[in-house]
C-alpha cells in the first residue's frame, strides 16, 4: 500500500460535513503526505526506519535540507492534524477550511515528491548509462 | 513593531507559561517582534498569539500562531503558497530558531 491511498479516504470523509468526519479527514491527509515523504526519504535520502514516533520529526528535518517548501508543508500538515485530533474548541467553519487546506497541502507534497523522484531516477539512469557506455 | 505583550494568551495560566519560556529564552523576544511585524505585512488583518501547547515531545517550547483570515473564495494554492513564502522569509532573514519556536500561519 502507498501513503497516497489515504487521500481517497480523506476525500470520502470530507464530503460529510459532520465535524468528526472533517477532523478525521485532516488526519488522513497528513498521513498520506507523511507516508509518501517517509518512503521518499528511505529511497533517496538514506533514511532508515526505526519504528519511533520521532520519525515524523526526522523525516521533516531531512526534507528541510532537500526541499524546504515540502518540509514546511509537511510540518504545517502535522500541526493541522494535531489540532484536529486534540483541540476540540476550534470552530466548525475553521475546521472546514483546515480540511480543504490539509487536503490540498497533502496533494502538493505528493506531487512535489513525485517530481523530485522522477528527476532523481532520470539522473541515476543517465549515470548508469554513461558508466556502461 | 509589534509588542510581545500584545501577543500573550488571554488565559492567565497560558500567559504565565508563555512568559516562563520567554524568561528562559529572552533572545526569542526580538525574533517574535520581527516575525510578527512581518506577518502583518504578509497577512493583513491576521491575529497573532503565542502558545506553549506541545502535541509531541519534540515540539519546540513555543509556537507563534498567525491566524490568517481566509474564506472559501480564496484560492487554495495561493493560501498555501503565501504561508510558505512567509516562513521562507523568516528562514532567509531572521535565522528562524526552529528548535525554539514554531511559526504556524494557520
Amino acid at each position: 500500500m502507498e501513503g497516497r491511498e489515504f487521500l481517497v479516504v480523506a476525500d470520502h470523509l470530507m464530503h460529510d460535513d459532520r465535524e468528526s468526519f472533517l477532523r478525521s479527514s485532516i488526519g488522513r491527509s497528513y498521513y498520506a503526505a507523511y507516508l509518501e515523504a517517509r518512503s521518499f526519504c528511505e529511497r533517496y535520502l538514506g533514511f532508515i526506519r526505526s519504528s519511533s514516533s520521532r520519525e515524523h520529526q526526522i523525516v521533516a528535518t531531512l526534507l528541510l535540507g532537500f526541499d524546504p517548501s515540502v518540509a514546511d508543508t509537511l510540518r504545517f500538515l502535522r500541526r493541522y492534524r494535531n489540532t484536529a485530533d486534540h483541540d476540540i474548541d476550534v470552530s466548525d467553519g475553521t475546521m472546514r477550511l483546515t480540511t480543504d487546506r490539509a487536503r490540498r497541502s497533502a496533494e502538493l507534497v505528493i506531487v512535489a515528491l513525485d517530481a523530485h523522484a522522477a528527476q532523481l531516477d532520470a539522473e541515476r539512469g543517465e549515470r548508469e548509462s554513461s558508466r556502461e557506455g | 513593531m509589534v509588542a510581545v505583550a500584545n501577543l500573550l494568551p488571554d488565559n492567565p495560566e497560558e500567559e504565565a507559561s508563555v512568559l516562563a519560556v520567554l524568561r528562559e529564552h529572552p533572545e526569542l523576544r526580538t525574533f517574535i517582534q520581527q516575525a510578527s511585524t512581518k506577518a502583518l505585512e504578509f497577512f493583513p488583518g491576521a491575529s497573532i498569539q503565542l502558545d506553549t501547547a506541545r502535541y509531541d515531545e519534540w515540539d519546540p517550547p513555543l509556537t507563534m500562531n498567525v491566524f490568517v483570515r481566509d474564506d472559501q473564495r480564496d484560492d487554495q494554492d495561493d493560501m498555501v503558497q503565501r504561508r510558505l513564502d512567509y516562513v521562507r522569509w523568516l528562514r532567509d532573514h531572521l535565522a528562524y530558531p526552529e528548535d525554539m519556536i514554531f511559526v504556524f500561519p494557520r
